[in-house]
Parts: structure tokens; C-alpha cells; sequence
């Protein structure tokens, strides 16, 4: 099992709250978490996704729900979590794996809303003002039981 | 992964049945509890603490519970939809069903009565025939004119629905505390909110 | 027989009064009437004296309840009843107390013009006194009402009332 990345986007589209890349299978804590670097590949990645799942959704026809749940290239498979609210959660990993989706969900339902929308000392919207919507936000999910327990959930997977 | 299946069957099945037993089911088996008096009694601390503190303006009150509820509720319904896992709502009939059968299940443990739609079906009503918030409540006199005691539920009505792009206004017709027949909180939905669409797409 | 009832307060402060009578039933006197909120109040001294009592043999004749502390050592609120605790020229006094300190007395007249002395039937005046403490109960959980407050509510007046008429007008 080895999973690469790990990103949220908000309903701003675009705007990339959460990211995480593991560069090295052999040690857990390697690699990159809420970093600048990853922002160009965060646009990217969204831009995939989002053209990928308006195409599909355009051709399911209208008024049915059709959500695009895993995106398999050549090297890497993306697996994705739109949720009603407008949030998305993408897992990168190796092609092995067919299906995350109980991993998105458990981030989602056991991770994120406890960490994140209990706390009521952090965001539920990270664009503080309409200038930083549409992909121009910059804050990241910092809150460090949201880390931790993504670290704790995610790290045995990384290999 | 169960939340997933559950979805699948609620939105496959008659929809009117399986989102009643869907909810129960989550209310029963996902759901923590807590003991109804302390709830309650948090409740009316509040409130009246807002009373005294806004010095009785009622006005003040309401809209101040409100924005509480405001609050709760655009987070209340990550929290909601992470245990249900439903997709967005194809109809106002539908949102409304999914309202009084899961939301209100699942939250309070009643399932309020939908009706008095208007007649371009863009505004209903929800009767509450059981409110756990006011259980014990009376109303001091110069509060029945003007205070709707259980407004913080407009509020998270209202941000729930606005996080899934549903931009309403929720208010209270009528409530028994008040000498009314019913409770009675009415949804109107002024539009279907477009997602952001990233520049350059349209 | 009419019945003169009063919750008295933490403080010694009245909180609700309510005089009980009946058509086919005698009221009080009017000079008697007034007296009322003084013989109940004489009466709160005995109720204090009762409440720390921990021997069952007491002063109090009727109810067959011990001292209030007695309650430590059973779960039920049996005991709040203390039973008939004064009588004042053919009147007779019963109370009740409440956990939190809350008193509650009442004054029971002689059906007739005061010839025969009043006669308290337990059960029912018990049964009456507990369930007032019940609508009591629910008052205290209304967020409006602060504690020690007079109770002006008309619904707790009336369903006072009408338990009086229940348990005590018969």
C-alpha cells in the first residue's frame, strides 16, 4: 500500500486548505505538510479534477448526481470526496490501490469535523474576505489535533 | 463506509420511507445522547441571560439568536453530512423531507410535520408539534409579544442550507409559548446559489 | 374545609400564596384571614426545629415521619412530609419540605364555625403536598423564573388549584 499526497480543497474552488506529500516510503514523517511549494501542484491537481468531473457530470446528463470518485493515470491513482458542502478530499497513490473511499470518509467524518468543525476556535470558512475566494486563498488548516491525527491515520499507509 | 451503503439504499428505496427509517437508524446507532434536561436547561440559560443581558429588548434577542444559531449551523452540517453521507438535494420537496425526517431526527430527536407549501413550491412550513428546547418554558409577559425562544433554530437552518448552496430565509410563523396553536417555522428559498467557478470557466 | 397554602423561601420570603375554598364549604372569617400569613409564619420555627431533628420521636403527632435528616439514609422523598407540626385555636398546620429549603405550610380550618377542632387526613395532603412539589420542579426548570422569586405564573396557580380541589375540598 503506498499513498503519495493528501489534499483538501474549501468551496472556494480552488483553494487548497490542507496538503501533505510524503516523498520517502521509508520514513513516515518525510516530505512536505501545508507547504508553498506544493501551490502550483494544488491548482494543478484541482484543475484536473475539476474539469474531469464537470465533463462527467455533463455527460451522466441533467439533474442526476454523478460524482467522479478516482482518476487513474499511468503512475498514480487519485481518489476523490466531493462532499454536499462543497469540500474535496483527494488521496494520491499507487495504482494497487482500487478503492479508498472508507479512508476519505473516515478523514472526512472522524478527522476533519472533529478536528476541525467541533473547534470552534478554528475557521469553517478559510477565506477570511471575497479577495482570497476563487483559488486565491492562502490559509491552511493548522490546528495541530487536525495534524496529528492525519499523521496517525495516514502515516502507517504511506508504505 | 456504513454511512455510504446506508445512502445508496435511502436514495434507491421509496424516498419518503427510507429517509424516515435511514434517520431513526442514525439517531439510534451513530448518535450520542444526551440527558434532555441539561439541554434544555442550557437552552433557557441562554436565552434568558440574553434577555438580561440586551436589557429586554427582545428584538435584540432574536436576532442574536439567530446569528448563534447561524454559526452552529454551518458547521452543524459538515457534521451532518459526514454521518449521513447524502448528496445534494435535487428538490426543495426533497430538502424539506430530508430536513424534518433526518436533520430534526437526527439533532433533536423529532420529526416535524412538513406543509403550507406556497404555491410556486419555493416556501414551506414546518410544524413542530414536540420542541425539546422550550420543554418547561413560560413565557414572562413582556416576552410573548415579542421573543421567539426558539429562533437559534432559524439560524442553523439557515447556514446549514447556505453551505449547501441553498440561500433561504427561515423565520417563525407562530409558536405555542406565544399562545399560538402550533410552532411553526417557515423555509423560503430565494435561489439555488451557483458554485464558484474557477476564472476562466464558465 | 378551606385551606390557607403558602410556599415560603429559602429566606423566609413568601414565593406563592393561595387560599382554597369551596361553595358548599365555609371560608375563613375575615378577621381570621388576615391572621393566616402570621400563624403560618409562626409555624416556620417548628418546621426549622424539625428539619435538623435526626430521632424519629419527635414532636410531630400525625404522618408517622421521623426528622427531616432522616431522608439521607432513604432515597424516596417520603419524609419531606413532616405531617401536622401546630394547631392554633382549632386550626391545624402541616408542612413540608422541599431538599433545596423550600417550605411548604398550609393552614387547615374545621368545616364547622371552629366548634371542633381541625382534622388532617394524611394521605391526601401528602399526596397533594408532593405533587405541588412536582409543579414545582417544573417552575424551577423554566429559565425565566429565578429562584426565590415570588411565582406569578397563572397556569402553577391554577394547577395548584385544581390539585387542592383533588386532594383537600372534598
Amino acid at each position: 500500500m503506498a499513498i503519495y499526497s493528501f489534499w483538501i480543497f474549501d468551496r472556494h474552488l480552488g483553494n487548497c486548505i490542507f496538503d501533505r506529500e510524503w516523498t520517502l516510503k521509508s520514513n513516515q514523517s518525510s516530505g512536505t505538510t501545508n507547504s508553498k511549494l506544493n501551490e502550483d501542484t494544488a491548482k494543478l491537481l484541482y484543475g484536473m479534477v475539476f474539469s474531469l468531473r464537470s465533463i462527467s457530470q455533463k455527460l451522466s446528463g441533467e439533474g442526476s448526481h454523478n460524482e467522479i470518485r478516482t482518476i487513474s493515470t499511468g503512475k498514480y491513482r487519485a481518489h476523490i470526496l466531493c462532499t454536499a458542502s462543497g469540500l474535496w478530499f483527494v488521496l494520491l497513490s499507487d495504482l494497487k490501490q482500487e478503492d479508498l473511499s472508507h479512508v476519505l470518509r473516515y478523514l472526512y467524518s472522524e478527522i476533519y469535523v472533529k478536528t476541525v468543525v467541533h473547534n470552534w476556535f478554528s475557521p469553517v470558512d478559510f477565506a477570511e474576505s471575497d479577495s482570497e475566494k476563487r483559488g486565491q486563498g492562502f490559509r491552511k488548516i493548522r490546528n495541530r489535533n487536525f495534524l496529528a491525527s492525519v499523521e496517525r491515520f495516514l502515516g502507517p499507509m504511506v508504505n | 463506509m456504513s454511512a455510504n451503503s446506508a445512502s445508496i439504499s435511502a436514495s434507491s428505496a421509496g424516498p419518503k420511507k427510507s429517509l424516515k427509517t435511514f434517520g431513526d437508524d442514525i439517531w439510534k446507532n451513530k448518535t450520542a445522547k444526551i440527558n434532555a434536561e441539561l439541554f434544555t436547561l442550557t437552552y433557557g440559560s441562554i436565552v434568558s441571560q440574553l434577555c438580561t443581558d440586551f436589557e429586554r429588548d427582545f428584538k435584540k434577542v432574536n436576532s442574536q439568536l439567530y446569528a448563534m444559531g447561524y454559526n452552529i449551523g454551518v458547521r452543524l452540517i459538515e457534521d451532518f453530512l459526514a454521518r449521513t453521507a447524502l448528496p445534494r438535494c435535487d428538490s426543495l420537496a426533497q430538502t424539506s423531507e430530508v430536513i424534518s425526517k433526518c436533520a430534526f431526527k437526527i439533532f433533536l430527536n423529532v420529526t416535524p410535520q412538513v406543509g403550507n407549501w406556497s404555491n410556486n413550491k419555493d416556501a414551506f412550513s414546518l410544524f413542530l408539534d414536540e420542541n425539546p428546547l422550550s420543554d418547561f418554558v413560560e413565557l414572562p409577559m413582556d416576552a410573548a409579544k415579542e421573543l421567539w425562544y426558539s429562533n437559534i433554530l432559524c439560524g442553523v437552518l439557515r447556514g446549514a442550507l447556505e453551505m449547501v448552496q441553498m440561500d433561504c430565509d427561515v423565520w417563525f410563523v407562530n409558536d405555542v409559548l406565544r399562545g399560538g396553536q402550533s410552532t411553526e417555522m417557515r423555509v423560503k428559498l430565494n435561489r439555488i446559489m451557483k458554485d464558484e467557478i474557477p476564472a476562466g470557466e464558465d | 374545609m378551606p385551606c390557607y397554602f403558602a410556599i415560603i423561601g429559602a429566606r423566609d420570603n413568601p414565593i406563592y400564596e393561595a387560599e382554597f375554598t369551596s361553595q358548599q364549604l365555609n371560608s375563613f372569617p375575615p378577621e381570621l384571614k388576615e391572621l393566616n400569613p402570621f400563624i403560618l409564619h409562626a409555624s416556620l420555627d417548628i418546621i426549622e426545629d424539625l428539619q435538623w431533628q435526626v430521632n424519629p420521636q419527635s414532636i410531630n403527632s400525625g404522618g408517622g415521619s421521623g426528622g427531616f435528616l432522616r431522608s439521607r439514609h432513604s432515597n424516596n422523598n417520603g419524609n419531606c412530609y413532616l405531617g401536622k407540626i401546630d394547631h392554633f385555636y382549632g386550626l391545624a398546620i402541616t408542612g413540608y419540605l422541599s431538599y433545596g429549603n423550600m417550605k411548604f405550610v398550609m393552614i387547615h380550618s374545621s368545616n364547622g364555625n371552629g366548634s371542633t377542632p381541625a382534622q388532617v387526613e394524611d394521605g391526601s395532603v401528602k399526596n397533594f403536598y408532593q405533587e405541588v412539589h412536582e409543579l414545582f420542579v417544573k417552575t424551577l426548570m423554566n429559565p425565566f423564573y429565578k429562584l426565590n422569586d415570588p411565582i406569578t405564573s397563572p397556569v402553577f396557580d391554577s394547577k395548584v388549584r385544581t390539585l387542592a380541589r383533588r386532594y383537600l375540598l372534598k
